[in-house]
Parts: C-alpha cells; sequence; structure tokens
C-alpha cells in the first residue's frame, strides 16, 4: 500500500512540475482511486491540457460543469487519462469562472472532441467557449428560450 | 354479415408500427424480440409496418420526451382510421421514473389517446404479444367500437 | 459541404431536419451540427432530487441494452462518495464482472443481428437472436429479468448464484464461442459479407485519436485501450482472462471481429470466474446511505460501446449536488461523422451502424450533400436502395473490396 502512495505521490509531483512550466501553482491530491484533482486559474486552463496532452494526457473523457452560487462561480472540470503511462493517475483539472460572466477559452483546437462536450456544458448551464466554431445547443431542442439553462441552480 | 367480414379482414393480418418517443430502448428491444423465432409474432399475421400511413396499430415506447410530442401527434394523425394505440412499457404509460424530468412529458395518453396498455419496465415479449393478440380477439368478438361504426 | 445524418427521426412536416452535420476547413471537422433532443430526458437534473441510494435505480434505465454497466459504474461512483469500496467483498466483485460480461455478450449479438440487419443478412439477426436468448436466460438467473437485470445494490450484488447456474453458464459459453467462431468465419470468408464491410468507412489510427473515439469502434482502428485493462476496477485481470481486442484496419469489417472477438473474451472471463468463484457474502451490510459527507468523486467502466463515465459532486445532503454522465455514443458520434463521409451512399447504414449507435431505432433521413445536388432519403428506404444496389454492383465490389 505504501509503495503505491510514493508512487502516487511522485506522479502527482510530476504534474505539478508540469504545470509549474506555465506558470500555475498547483496542489495535486491524489484520491485512493486512482484520480488526481487539482485546480488552476481559468486563463491558464488551455495552455495547462495543451501541455498535459504532449505529456501523454491525451484522453479527454469529459467535461463537467458544476453551478456553484453560493461561491458565485460555476466550476469546470476536465476529465482528463493517460494513454500508456503506467500507473499514472486520471486527472480532473477544475477552474473556476464566475457565474454572472461565465466564459472560457475554448480547448477544441487541442481536442476535436471537445465541440460536442463544450456544446453540452453551454446547452445545460450557459457557458461561453469563446473560440468555439458552433456553440449552440446540443441535447435541448434548437427553439428553447434563450437564457434557459436547466443546470442552474435556483 | 358486413360487420363479419370487416372483423375478419381487420384480423387477419395486422401491421404495428413501432414509435419510440425517447425511451431507453429496453421496450424496443423486446419488441423486436417479439418478432425473433423465439417468440415469433409473424404466426399471429401481425408484421411491422413501414411507415405510419399502412399501419393500424401504433406500439408507442417511451415516456415522451417534449420534441416528440408534436411528432407522436403527426404520427397518430397520419395513421389511417381504425387505429389502435399500445402504450408499451412504464414510460408509455405514466412516465415511470422520469417523470418529473424537465424534458419530459410522462405518459402517451397525455398526447394522444391510447387504447392499451402493457406495464413492465420493459415488459417481456409474451405481454406484448398478450396485449395485441387481447386486442385481435376484442375485434373479432365485435366488443371494438371503432371497427363495428366504421 | 459534408454529409448530413439525422440521428432521431424526421418528420416531413417539420422544416429542420434533425442531423450530424460536419464542418469542415479542408480535412479538419471544427463543428458539428447535432441536435440530440429528441432522447435527452434530463435525467442529470432529475438525479438532484433524488436520494442517493436511489440513484442507481435510475441510472439503470438510462440505457435498456447496457442498463447493467450503467447501475454498477453509477454504483462505484456512490461507494467511492460513501467511502466504502474497499470494503466490497470478493465474491461480489466477481459476480459483478459476470454480469457485465454477460451483458457484452448480449449486446454484441444484438448488435451483430442489427448491423447486419440493415445490411441485407436477415439470417444474420435471426440467429445472433436466438443466440442471444441463451445468455438473456443466465442473466435472467442471476438478476431475476431479462432487460434491467439489476444485477448489482450499493455494498455488493443483490442475488447469488448457485452451482446449478454455473453449470449452465459453462455450457452457454460453450455454445456462444462455438457460434461466435462460426460467425467469424463467415465475416472473414464469405465474399458477399466481405463486399458490404471490407475496407467500407474506415477510421484512420489517428483520426480515431483525435476524435477520442472509445470502444470497440477505437479499437478497430488499433488504439489499445480498454479501461477494464486500464483501471482494472471490480478485480479485472490477465490472471481471469482479460484481454484487449485490438485490429488495426479501422473498416467495418475490424469493428465486427473486434466484438466478436470480444465476445471470446468475456465467455473466457465468465467460465474462468465462475470457476474460481470466492466463497463469502455476497454484500457488505451498509451504514444507511443517507448522507455522505461533502466531496466528489469519478468512476469510469468499459460499457459495451465503450468508456461510460460518471461524476458524483456531494454537499452533504441527502440528495446529489450534481451528477454527470457520459455515455460512449457520445465520444463516437464524431468518429460516427468521420466514418459517413465519402465513399458510396449505400455505404452509409453499415458505416452509421459500426459505433454500435445506443439511439432508439426509429425512422430517419438522411440527406446527401455531394456538391453537386442535395437529395434526402428515409432511412427504411436507404437501406433497400444500398441493398439492391450491392446486388447489383457486387461482380465489380468483390474485386474492388476482397481481392
Amino acid at each position: 500500500m505504501s509503495g503505491e502512495q510514493t508512487q502516487s505521490q511522485s506522479q502527482a509531483s510530476s504534474i505539478a512540475e508540469w504545470l509549474k512550466e506555465v506558470g500555475v501553482e498547483a496542489e495535486i491530491r491524489v484520491d485512493k482511486y486512482n484520480v488526481a484533482w487539482t485546480e488552476i486559474p481559468p486563463e491558464k486552463v488551455k495552455e495547462a491540457i495543451k501541455l498535459l496532452k504532449e505529456k501523454g494526457y491525451r484522453h479527454l473523457i469529459t467535461i463537467s460543469g458544476v453551478d456553484l452560487p453560493d461561491e458565485g462561480v460555476m466550476e469546470l472540470i476536465y476529465h482528463l487519462a493517460p494513454v500508456k503511462m503506467d500507473g499514472y493517475p486520471r486527472l480532473s483539472l477544475k477552474t473556476k469562472i464566475p457565474r454572472d460572466k461565465p466564459e472560457i477559452d475554448t480547448i477544441t483546437d487541442i481536442f476535436t472532441i471537445a465541440i460536442v462536450y463544450e456544446r453540452e456544458v453551454y446547452d445545460l448551464l450557459g457557458v461561453k467557449f469563446i473560440g468555439h466554431k458552433g456553440l449552440s445547443r446540443i441535447l435541448l431542442p434548437k427553439d428553447t428560450p434563450e437564457g434557459y439553462h436547466p443546470l442552474r441552480k435556483k | 354479415m358486413l360487420k363479419k367480414v370487416k372483423r375478419w379482414a381487420f384480423k387477419r393480418s395486422l401491421w404495428v408500427f413501432h414509435v419510440n418517443t425517447g425511451g431507453c430502448n429496453g421496450c424496443d428491444i423486446e419488441i423486436v424480440d417479439a418478432l425473433t423465432p423465439k417468440y415469433d409474432l409473424e404466426r399471429f399475421g401481425i408484421k411491422l409496418a413501414p411507415s405510419p400511413r399502412h399501419a393500424d396499430v401504433l406500439l408507442v415506447v417511451g415516456p415522451v420526451t417534449r420534441k416528440h410530442a408534436e411528432l407522436l401527434k403527426r404520427i397518430y394523425e397520419q395513421t389511417p382510421d381504425p387505429k389502435f394505440v399500445v402504450a408499451v412499457g412504464t414510460c408509455a404509460t405514466s412516465g415511470s421514473t422520469f417523470e418529473g424530468a424537465y424534458n419530459v412529458i410522462g405518459g402517451v395518453d397525455k398526447v394522444i389517446p391510447v387504447d392499451a396498455y402493457v406495464v413492465g419496465c420493459p415488459p417481456r415479449p409474451e405481454a406484448i404479444i398478450d396485449a395485441i393478440v387481447a386486442l385481435v380477439n376484442k375485434i373479432e368478438k365485435g366488443e371494438v367500437e371503432k371497427i363495428e361504426k366504421a | 459541404m459534408g454529409l448530413y445524418i439525422p440521428i432521431g427521426p424526421y418528420h416531413p412536416a417539420l422544416k429542420e431536419p434533425i442531423t450530424i452535420r460536419i464542418k469542415v476547413e479542408g480535412e479538419k471537422i471544427v463543428d458539428a451540427d447535432i441536435e440530440l433532443g429528441y432522447n435527452h430526458r434530463g435525467i442529470e437534473k432529475l438525479l438532484e432530487s433524488k436520494l442517493w441510494i436511489s440513484v442507481p435505480f435510475i441510472a439503470e434505465h438510462v440505457c435498456g441494452i447496457c442498463s447493467g454497466v450503467h447501475q454498477l459504474t453509477s454504483i462505484m461512483g456512490i461507494e467511492r462518495i460513501f467511502d466504502i469500496e474497499d470494503k466490497i467483498p470478493e465474491r461480489a466483485k466477481m459476480l459483478r464482472i459476470v454480469g457485465l460480461e454477460l451483458e457484452r455478450i448480449h449486446s454484441h449479438l444484438l448488435w451483430l443481428g442489427v448491423a447486419a440487419h440493415e445490411a441485407g443478412f436477415d439470417t444474420i439477426f435471426m440467429y445472433s437472436w436466438r443466440d442471444r436468448e441463451k445468455v438473456l436466460d443466465l442473466l435472467e438467473i442471476q438478476g431475476g429479468r431479462r432487460v434491467v437485470y439489476s444485477i448489482g445494490k450499493v455494498g455488493g450484488v443483490r442475488r447469488d448464484v448457485d452451482d446449478k447456474f454455473i453449470r449452465k453458464a459453462k455450457e452457454t459459453m460453450g455454445y456462444i464461442r462455438k457460434q461466435t467462431k462460426e460467425y467469424m468465419r463467415i465475416f472473414e470468408e464469405d465474399p458477399i459479407v466481405q463486399a458490404r464491410f471490407r475496407n467500407v468507412s474506415i477510421l484512420p489510427y489517428n483520426v480515431a485519436i483525435d476524435l477520442g473515439a472509445v470502444g470497440p469502434t477505437a479499437r478497430a482502428s488499433g488504439v489499445d485501450y480498454d479501461i477494464r485493462a486500464e483501471d482494472k476496477y471490480f478485480g479485472y485481470s490477465e490472471e481471469i482472462g482479460m484481454r484487449v481486442a485490438v485490429r488495426k484496419e479501422g473498416d467495418a469489417l475490424a469493428k465486427v471481429l473486434v466484438r466478436l472477438d470480444e465476445i471470446l473474451v468475456s465467455a473466457d472471463i465468465i467460465e474462468n470466474v465462475l470457476e474460481n468463484l470466492p466463497s463469502g457474502p455476497i454484500e457488505i451490510k451498509v451504514p444507511p446511505l443517507k448522507t455522505p459527507s461533502p466531496g466528489e468523486a469519478f468512476a469510469r467502466s468499459e460499457a459495451p460501446r465503450g468508456e461510460l463515465a460518471y461524476y458524483y459532486r456531494s454537499d452533504g445532503k441527502r440528495t446529489p449536488y450534481r451528477v454527470k454522465i457520459r455515455t460512449p455514443t457520445l465520444a463516437n458520434i464524431l468518429s460516427a461523422g468521420y466514418m459517413v463521409k465519402g465513399g458510396y451512399i449505400a455505404d452509409v447504414p453499415v458505416a452509421f451502424a459500426s459505433i454500435d449507435p445506443c439511439i432508439a431505432c426509429m425512422e430517419r433521413y438522411v440527406i446527401i450533400n455531394d456538391g453537386k445536388k442535395v437529395r434526402k432519403i428515409r432511412w427504411s428506404r436507404l437501406i433497400h436502395y444500398a441493398n439492391k444496389w450491392f446486388k447489383e454492383n457486387l461482380h465489380w465490389l468483390k474485386e474492388e473490396r476482397v481481392y
């Protein structure tokens, strides 16, 4: 058990080192299910994901959005997985954006499949992904009234 | 005499059109299963219609998502009289666990009139066949107004 | 410019077709016009108002074909939120694997039948669905029902199995193995089948990675990635017979063969597990699952169609704060759009079916825009046209594709 702990700790420090390369000081926590969690500022997300992909985190599982009205933010979680990197944890990269202006740069130029996931977050939560070449609803009917984003908390 | 001929003609080959209004596919695969050799719906003279215009019976599945509601109405209107609607599955009957979800209307009878409900999540192929055969028997016995009056 | 493929029903009275329209700049896909609204039920929001303990019961109705993996993945996430995952007994974990692999077999046989039917091979459809019934019999014994068998529960599995089940399972696996090898032989040798599937809708390795394809769709293009082998959840390992089925051709034929190969792997796993089933309880006594501590959990698994992911957020209340579900078909949708581009119109049914789309089987329309004119054709018509076209052109198609 302790052998695994040291291994996951050393991997966590590798990830922390990579994030330093894009100018981010982040704390990485690896849970007992080999999933790493960390939070970085929104303006660093695109660079960080580009670097992580180059380092081997080549699979974008999905992008989750969580509405946190009590904190006045929306949280975006980019779920990444390593490909052929023995034992490295899955990574949940979190970031917080202001709830009254929920915007962030698109990552569709890094992960093409983000075209679909970003549209889903836009549709259900109203987050704008700047630079997405076709941001529109994907699950709700196209004639749904503007401003209706059902996963927002009241 | 004419009534008996009408009933007999109707009963001899029933065309069913299968409509999914947003279900999980569970009922769909049990309906398709009813056509496979183990259950074999075709021996009752029941066939899958290629379009609503050829259908006698609409087999409707799913809790009816909002976007499907208008479609379902139009399919119902496109089906020529006399027609029957069988709501297959608990979702089609009442919306099941999805009742209350923001994109679900919940139950086919909130959109079009339903003649028979086959409850189950999903109902077994035997139950589906049973429902259709019961409907057919009722037609034969002259217990179905729509045919008698046609 | 591009190919329009609807993934929902379309009615002539409505003005807007429901389509996948791929927008390209050069060869690069920059946008995909997709509307999935027909089947969207609003499950994620619904789960925010349900007790934690109710979540698996709703999750298993997300998809009727792979209800088992939805239920067990949702349970995996809940067991992580409540921090009881390391207490699940070995026997329960192994029985979960048995249920999941039986599901994989039934799902792949179902797909085989549907894909064969859409290509005009109705005999294969009837045979594969007949074989599938035997697997459903086993699922019915293990779970209690033949569809939505509800094998798992938070803390373990609902029902135990006895020697009678083990004997019947072994017998069925022997039969399934024999049948599957026969299907493989047909697909590898019959020239008419080959003409429909070989070199059709190729998804190259780089494109599969770039578009985030998952499951057999990706593995048929040489992507050696299977969540069972990556995460080894519930105890999947090489010791119990797990191996990743990969092919490199990337065409529709490879996708068929990968799935058939996976059936053989599943049969091995089921036999190995039942041969060495650990004794012990099938569940732990869980404390009343009312309120977990605030936190979050991530769970993923290999559903028959590919990677399935659940994310949970808890704020310490009796209902989840957020549940996010990412189904494999969503991850494969761009690859589907890529694969139907180019090639003959008659190849479209097989190309689209090859991702094993988990969408209701309903009437669909295809709009073909080949740069010169736009045509609209009903899906069933398209299949009919495709089958007829193939019969007429088989002689030279065989030359082009098979020899």
